[in-house]
């Protein structure tokens, strides 16, 4: 008989009787191997299944609910399940809400150029200009990404205090004679913060990138008479374009959603759109509003990286 | 003689280690104009290394190289007048055909009309015009291959340098590759430097064979000076296939070196020098010299035939392998030990059978002597 | 390419020099200021001492929220390494088209901003009545997780023989002994790996466990609310606890899946 009963790939989804003129034709097929395939199909299924129905439960249903709940009404510190448009009306609208976006995308912006581009110089040059040590290098990296997340947030809040170790450094060295206050509190301590916990993560898939261009493709350019730069602006640079992209993309978004590096580390005026997320959920309880500012939040950076990403696109081409 | 030409790549006592291992030692070779030269030996000989060493790849610790007379050592590869096809291709996959080889173009800033012009040709002679606007990963292995070497040939340089291209297709492909990228070599007279571990493919497609084994350079010659007159035991087996014995030295006349190993049996060997009496050389003979008539001792051994030259060894057919065009007998001989003879493929009824006993024999100028006393070493006619 | 540009590999060596130092500083200044015998956050060390450990180890509030930070780490590893062994098993026997999906489908939470998925569980909890809890923090760690321990596991059956398999069945091995005998095994040193990376992931996450914790909190939680009341060396020492335990769970998760069995 055939080896039909083998089910590799989408043959497992082949029903069995659904080949009426080979069946007809031969004898019948000896049960054993029809079971058999269902037994592996259903396997298959089941397996699956498991993390699948996980998922869907604790990923997709609460991102759901969510959606549902910014529809919901706010009333007396708290909402009830009337529908209304009021919260995206005013997460879209509200002048003070629009100061604190274009607050956020700024500095979110600038992380994200700035995370990429030392994080792009940083693999090249474990790759192509100190390659002896590109392993132990990368290896401290990926060490780095494990130093955590608030523990980054608090360490930098402790070195850029008015008695922090680094006004105490500046003023040890006589930079400047009374500690600077303006290192804490300020846009540059959550930019400084940022860098520090996104490096490492820019590091890592522009990193692969470049790993996975063979060297003897390099060879190749230069056979044919590339200098060293002209390889890596017509080689190198195309070949990691996506681990650029998926470093900026995710630089972005994490920065975009940003709450607790403003909340510990800048000051009134410092605040980003998460915070106000935050404020709703946690003060006002106003959890529809809440839930209607973060969904339009992840919308826009959506649709802003969509934007970019085509621009680059219908750039490059 | 008179005026020779300026060779196209010159090697003096090139030499490379890698640690303590002398990947390369003193290779000296020259690359004559228009000539298809192949580097033939097994992996980790360093014929790679040596390729990758003119290209420009791996800087040597000894000697120099000459690109058309003019000393390349130190120059970067980008620089040098040679381009290399590459055993995996190396086609950049983010650039279409056209853009892969007008490459090397570009660089030099040709003029885009002549460029487009030169790449086009370029294209129609490895036989892939029309796939210009395609991307790499598009193409099928065989067109890969034709691409990258379309990208090296359009430079003009003035060697082509091949690391083992074809070892990546498949056996037919292969075979309709050799013999289009030696027409498409005659064609354009660009001197090859072609690196391979396929003794069969070297014959077929050099001019010249520059056989390498542990870093050195063994010996150079032309496909049928290296099959027929192996300068040592290496490229003797390397290259073709050898049946070896050993034989102690009964009788010497004038350059033939005798055993008679009893029964009316005589082998007959050709040697350089004589050899003292009584001594043991090694000998090799290839298969396709040993002759195979039906005899037996018994029958032989009164015929009296006393022509000198003559070898006589009887045997029994013990395996018969049939290849198609060739049949490969396996003959156990007392004598001798198992002797191999490759033979055209008969009629059934006129080959020989397993079982049948035979009489091998010779004629001792295709013998060679792979070791013996001083003197004889390695030597053949 | 052989090039000796001197100049160019001093420049790049500060570089990387300068990075690095600017990646690991904070951590390094945490710890350093941990052990300062006065309460002084700066640099001017003026005694080694234990004190603020002693200290942290003393407070009923830090030790019960280790406990919980280490029991959520523990069940995170164990329900995403359940569940991320199982998508794998299922998605071997897939077509490659449908296995990349499987494969890279979990790894959208990897993308995905923290806060929102923090807010979404927070809603959906209170949705369907269920009230915050270390138990609730854990449900959403191990999707964070998840992504992980498929990338691990993905890479691990990349390089499995699965031809093993069929010289065990035609051996007269049945499915659940071929499992037990020769996947399990085989996958171990992959399997622990992804499981201690999961355990460093969930000892250092906050967003989560901020929205979804409660009043059950964890030890970043701990850190967060002290944090508010003004900074000392004993949350130095919290910092440093959770600091050192998620590098060490980080550094033997990689040690432990690179003992691949050939």
């Amino acid at each position: 008989m055939t080896q039909q009963a083998q089910p590799v790939a989408g043959e497992a989804a082949t029903p069995e009787g659904g080949r009426p003129g080979r069946q007809g034709s031969e004898a019948r097929p000896p049960r054993r191997r029809t079971s058999n395939a269902r037994r592996r199909r259903v396997g298959t299924t089941l397996l699956l299944a498991t993390p699948a129905a996980y998922f869907v439960i604790l990923f997709v249903v609460p991102l759901a609910v969510l959606v549902v709940y910014s529809f919901f009404t706010y009333q007396n510190f708290n909402f009830i399940p009337k529908f209304t448009w009021a919260n995206y009306v005013q997460a879209l609208t509200d002048p003070a809400l629009r100061v604190f976006y274009f607050r956020t995308l700024r500095i979110a912006l600038g992380v994200s150029v700035a995370v990429v581009v030392v994080s792009y110089f940083f693999s090249h040059i474990l790759m192509y200009v100190l390659p002896g040590a590109k392993r132990i290098l990368f290896f401290l990296v990926l060490v780095s990404l494990f130093g955590g997340y608030l523990v980054r947030i608090y360490a930098w809040r402790t070195i850029l205090g008015r008695d922090g170790a680094l006004n105490d450094l500046l003023i040890h060295t006589h930079v400047v004679s009374h500690p600077a206050s303006f290192l804490l509190n300020s846009n540059f301590a959550i930019a400084v913060a940022m860098l520090n916990y996104l490096i490492p993560l820019g590091v890592l898939p522009i990193f692969s990138a470049m790993q996975n261009i063979s060297p003897h493709l390099l060879e190749a350019a230069e056979d044919l008479g590339a200098s060293r730069l002209r390889t890596v602006r017509t080689i190198v640079l195309p070949l990691t374009t996506r681990g650029l992209r998926a470093a900026f993309a995710f630089c972005f978004i994490a920065t975009m959603a940003e709450w607790v590096t403003p909340q510990l580390l800048g000051g009134p005026l410092d605040q980003f759109v998460g915070n106000q997320v935050l404020y709703e959920f946690g003060e006002t309880l106003n959890w529809p509003l809440g839930a209607a500012i973060a969904l339009t939040l992840i919308a826009s950076v959506v649709a802003l990286l969509g934007i970019l990403f085509g621009l680059l696109r219908l750039v490059t081409r | 003689m008179n005026d020779s030409p300026v060779p196209v790549v010159q090697m003096d006592r090139l030499t490379k280690y890698f640690g303590s291992v002398t990947a390369v030692g003193n290779v000296c070779l020259e690359i004559r104009e228009g000539e298809f030269f192949s580097l033939l030996g097994p992996s980790g000989c360093g014929k790679s290394t040596t390729l990758r060493m003119v290209a420009g790849f791996e800087e040597p610790d000894r000697g120099s190289i000459f690109i058309q007379g003019a000393d390349v050592t130190g120059i970067l590869a980008n620089k040098r007048n040679a381009n290399m096809v590459f055993q995996n291709y190396e086609l950049f996959p983010h650039m279409t055909v056209f853009e892969n080889v007008s490459y090397g173009l570009k660089i030099k800033r040709v003029p885009k009309g002549e460029a487009r012009r030169r790449t086009q040709a370029m294209l129609e002679t490895v036989g892939v015009g029309g796939l210009e606007n395609r991307k790499a990963s598009q193409l099928s292995g065989g067109q890969r291959q034709r691409v990258a070497l379309a990208r090296a040939l359009v430079n003009e340089p003035a060697v082509l340098l091949l690391d083992e291209p074809l070892s990546a297709l498949d056996a037919k492909l292969r075979k309709r590759m050799q013999l289009e990228l030696k027409a498409i070599q005659s064609s354009l007279g660009t001197a090859f430097i072609y690196v391979t571990h396929d003794q069969e493919e070297a014959l077929l497609m050099s001019d010249r064979i520059g056989i390498m084994n542990r870093g050195e350079l063994l010996q150079v010659g032309t496909p049928r000076e290296i099959y027929e007159s192996p300068g040592n035991p290496f490229v003797a087996d390397f290259v073709g296939s050898l049946n070896e014995f050993p034989m102690r030295v009964d009788e010497v006349a004038g350059l033939r070196a005798i055993a008679r190993p009893g029964d009316g049996q005589r082998v007959t060997v050709g040697v350089a020098t004589p050899p003292p009496a009584d001594s043991v050389l090694q000998v090799a003979i290839r298969p396709e010299r040993v002759q195979l008539t039906r005899g037996t001792a018994a029958g032989d051994a009164g015929t009296a035939d006393p022509d000198a030259s003559e070898c006589r060894v009887f045997g029994v057919v013990a395996e018969v392998m049939y290849l198609g065009p060739l049949t490969h007998y396996l003959v156990d001989t007392p004598a001798l030990g198992r002797i191999v003879s490759q033979q055209v493929s008969e009629r059934r009824e006129a080959s020989f059978s397993t079982g049948e006993q035979v009489v091998l024999s010779w004629d001792p100028e295709a013998t060679f002597v792979l070791s013996g006393p001083a003197g004889v070493d390695g030597e053949a006619l | 390419m052989l090039r000796r540009w001197s100049g160019r590999k001093v420049g790049a060596g500060v570089y990387v020099a300068l990075v690095l130092i600017f990646l690991f500083a904070p951590l390094v200044v945490v710890v350093l200021i941990s052990f300062n015998a006065t309460s002084n956050m700066n640099l001017q060390v003026s005694g080694f001492s234990f004190r603020w450990y002693r200290q942290i180890a003393g407070d009923p509030l830090v030790v019960a929220a280790f406990g919980r930070t280490a029991l959520a780490a523990v069940a995170t590893a164990l329900v995403s390494g359940v569940l991320g062994l199982t998508g794998a098993l299922g998605a071997v026997r897939l077509t490659p088209r449908w296995r990349t999906a499987v494969f890279t489908i979990p790894l959208v939470p990897l993308a995905f901003p923290a806060l929102l998925f923090a807010v979404g569980l927070a809603t959906f909890y209170h949705a369907i009545g269920i009230g915050f809890s270390i138990w609730a923090t854990i449900a959403g760690h191990v999707i964070l997780a998840l992504p992980f321990v498929f990338l691990v596991l993905g890479a691990a059956l990349e390089r499995f023989r699965f031809s093993l398999l069929d010289a065990a069945r035609d051996l007269g091995a049945g499915s659940f002994t071929i499992f037990r005998t020769i996947t399990l095994p085989l996958l171990r040193p992959a399997i622990l790996g992804a499981m201690l990376l999961s355990m460093a992931i969930s000892v250092d996450e906050f967003v989560i466990a901020f929205f979804t914790a409660g009043s059950q909190q964890t030890l970043p939680l701990v850190l967060y609310g002290r944090i508010n009341l003004g900074v000392n060396p004993g949350l130095n020492a919290i910092g440093s606890v959770l600091l050192v335990l998620t590098m060490a769970l980080a550094f033997m998760a990689a040690r432990v899946s690179v003992l691949e069995v050939p």
